[in-house]
């Protein structure tokens, strides 16, 4: 079955060669325009991701373009207009063409995150998704590529069911939420968060805690333009710098990620302004901040369990080498679907050949039949007993030679049977 | 006594179901896993409750009808309890704290007497709520206390920030929330055992026939443990603790361990606290010590001396009990 991809990802292909072949989504648009005017009969599917740039190609009956007539759909728009077309020559070595198993074992594994930078990133399987839907919209998928995009969807899903790999979280946000916040509440709409500091982190954190429902948000800062622009993202409420001992005791999880030196809430402080050490409720304090922000003997108090930076950077590690330990488990399956898809596809093209031949000898038997029953004369039951008999000796001569090209096709990767039988009845 | 069969066939279904648990700290849990888990467990649960519905009900006319029975049914509760974790939070190895208990159960079921309580034609269902709120607050307090020991696990994890993915268990705010309320409703359904109690007591000394025995061991402890517990969990309200989910998973643990203290009391005492609350009358005897051999009656009657038949055959049964599972 021809299956083809060619392109470029981060792995062999530095960020200046990306950049010349990264699309937007109006170019990919464009690209496949271009290609179905050009290649009406040949399916592809664009993928143009900041770590890859891919052309998934396919043909039922025509030739798949080479490489080199290819590679003008790959380069982005924007730099033909800056600069002068680049040569496929001066970046071959950059760029990676598949077939048949490789490039259906590639598209899986692309898939199910197993070629992303990060393993198990989540983001590659939405993003393939959206590439495919743009490209059945374009109209440039057929029966091939539906059917492999739909494989490798479902791959992605055995693969998220059967390993660990997309259970464990490797960010420092989202293994502080779901590693342990959920280990302390049970829910987080009815708990209180506060937030120290504006920054990207505190932002990273927040959403996946308004993910996983916290609502009521506070924010303080010392520049208040900023803890407002945050608030108003999370519909939350913004809290005078000096005022921060009190919210930060009333509330139920503090996020922590300023660029103060100093430690900016210590016990002292809290407990001058606040009953700290008398609170029933459990405190969850992620300290992000780099110099600590938190004061360490806080986390001492009962009820409040402090985390830093290092603590949750341990539990990325570990989420790290948990999720490396199933790559082996991952890949088989991803080999597993890749032959199985390969196979399916053989053994559909095999159905055609044999259908094809059936028909063949069918109609050398009638012809045969009737030579026969026009030169003897005999009655109703005996012309029915020899047109039995005919179709008996087609089928029981047809099924071995079925049989074995099922099988074949089913068990070869390449075809050979199923070329030699054409080639000897010249099918 | 329940058949010996059948406690086999349903104990050795949750010992796999117990063991599978244990594995899931050295394999991944997958569905099949849960499903062979589950069906375990309800196997479990169905050979359990025909063996209560054949001993307790057919034969004593309610569950509660010997101390052997009471254990019996609270053990099954506590699997019930189970099923449905399992159901709810297929995840979570709540089996590994739950199941232990409900085995101490069943051994203390399988240990204590299981000579029926005396027929009583008063009072009948005062009687059944009295060892039904008692069951309820064993019952209760024991969830309390698995509760309470995962609480410790999951806080001593969070605090010492020991990140383990082998072991599952539900938040602190969870587990803070279920001990707090299995221990005040354990302590509600102990109240409602101790005021069934008194009233009995009560109704048996006047009766005429009764001979009564004065001050009794358990109604005293129960009452205690019930004002105490009650001025503990009252105290709360205006005394606030930094860890009261710790005090909480405290409580519960020795209330749970006082209630088994007052239990076996109950159960194994030579008396029994249920005699001084009945009509004098001839226990029944159970068939297992009806038939035992007459070299043995012989032997244990003259160990015990001067009893009447009727209390020699009782005290023998949990004599032999006793020394059968020292």
């Amino acid at each position: 079955m021809p299956i083809q991809v060619i392109g470029l990802n981060s792995r062999i292909a530095p960020i200046e060669v990306r950049e010349l072949f990264s699309f937007d989504a109006a170019g990919v648009e464009d690209a496949l325009n271009r290609w179905r005017v050009q290649n009406p009969c040949v399916e592809a599917v664009f993928v143009s991701t900041c770590n890859r740039t891919e052309l998934y190609l396919a043909a039922e009956k025509e030739e798949i373009p080479s490489s080199e007539s290819v590679f003008p759909f790959l380069v982005a728009p924007k730099h033909k207009q800056d600069k002068p077309a680049p040569h496929f020559e001066q970046y071959r070595h950059n760029f990676q063409c598949l077939n048949e198993l490789e490039a259906t074992t590639h598209l899986f594994s692309v898939t199910s995150s197993l070629d992303s930078m990060i393993l198990g990133e989540p983001q590659i399987l939405s993003q393939m998704k959206q590439a495919y839907e743009l490209s059945v919209r374009m109209n440039t998928t057929g029966p091939i590529l539906n059917n492999a995009f739909q494989t490798a969807f479902k791959t992605a899903k055995r693969i998220s069911v059967e390993t660990e790999i997309f259970k464990r979280r490797v960010s420092i946000p989202s293994v502080a939420v779901v590693d342990f916040a959920l280990n302390i509440f049970e829910r987080l709409n009815d708990k209180k968060t506060f937030v120290l500091g504006a920054g990207e982190m505190a932002e990273e954190t927040l959403k996946y805690l308004a993910d996983f429902g916290a609502k009521s948000v506070a924010v303080a800062n010392r520049s208040r333009e900023k803890a407002e622009l945050l608030a108003k993202k999370f519909n939350g409420s913004v809290v005078d710098w000096e005022n921060r001992f009190e919210a930060f005791s009333s509330a139920d999880l503090v996020i922590c990620a300023t660029g103060a030196t100093e430690p900016t809430v210590t016990l002292e402080q809290v407990q001058q302004t606040t009953k700290l050490q008398r609170r029933t409720r459990p405190l969850f304090i992620l300290d992000l901040a780099v110099p600590r922000n938190i004061d360490e003997a806080i986390g001492k108090l009962p009820n409040v369990y402090l985390y830093t930076v290092d603590d949750l950077e341990v539990a990325c590690t570990r989420n790290r080498e948990l999720r490396d330990r199933e790559i082996p488990k991952a890949l088989k399956i991803v080999e597993e679907e890749a032959v199985q898809f390969i196979s399916n596809a053989n053994a559909r093209k095999s159905i055609d050949s044999i259908c094809q031949l059936r028909k063949s000898w069918l109609k050398t038997k009638d012809m045969e039949l009737e030579r026969l029953l026009n030169k003897i004369s005999c009655d109703q039951h005996t012309e029915e007993e020899i047109r039995y008999a005919f179709n008996r000796l087609v089928n029981k001569l047809l099924h071995s030679p079925t049989v074995s090209l099922r099988a074949a096709a089913e068990t070869e990767t390449e075809p050979k049977l199923l070329d030699a039988m054409r080639r000897l009845f010249k099918l | 006594m329940l058949s010996a069969i059948e406690v086999i066939c349903f104990v050795a279904c949750y010992i796999f179901v117990f063991l599978l648990e244990v594995l899931r700290f050295r394999f991944k849990q997958n569905s099949i896993w849960r499903v062979v888990s589950l069906a375990l467990l309800l196997l479990g649960v169905f050979i359990h409750g025909v063996s209560l519905y054949q001993n307790n009900l057919l034969q004593n006319d309610h569950f509660f009808a010997s101390a052997s029975g009471w254990f019996s049914v609270l053990a099954f509760g506590l699997i019930l309890v189970q099923v449905y974790l399992s159901l709810i939070y297929p995840k979570t190895q709540f089996g590994l704290f739950l199941l232990p208990l409900a085995f101490i159960v069943l051994i203390l079921g399988w240990c204590a007497s299981d000579v029926a309580f005396p027929e009583a034609t008063t009072c009948r269902w005062v009687r059944i709520f009295h060892a039904g709120s008692w069951l309820l607050a064993t019952l209760i307090s024991l969830l309390g206390t698995v509760t309470g020991a995962m609480f410790f696990v999951q806080r001593y994890r969070l605090k010492h920030k020991i990140f383990s993915t082998k072991l599952t268990l539900p938040s602190l705010e969870w587990l803070g929330y279920g001990t707090r309320h299995a221990t005040n409703v354990s302590i509600l359904f102990l109240g409602i055992g101790v005021i069934c109690g008194f009233y009995l007591k009560a109704f048996a000394s006047e009766d005429s026939r009764q001979e009564t025995t004065g001050l009794d061991p358990v109604i005293i402890g129960a009452t205690v443990l019930f004002f105490t517990a009650l001025f503990l969990r009252v105290r709360r309200f205006w005394r606030k603790d930094p860890d009261v989910n710790a005090h909480d998973a405290t409580l519960s643990f020795v209330f749970c361990v006082a209630l088994f203290i007052l239990l076996l009391f109950a159960a194994f005492e030579n008396q029994g606290h249920w005699r001084g609350l009945i009509p004098a009358q001839a226990p029944k005897t159970s068939s297992a010590a009806a038939d035992m051999p007459n070299s043995v009656t012989s032997r244990l009657n003259s160990l015990t001396g001067e009893m009447t038949a009727p209390t020699n055959v009782y005290f023998h049964r949990n004599l032999l009990n006793i020394h059968l599972w020292s």
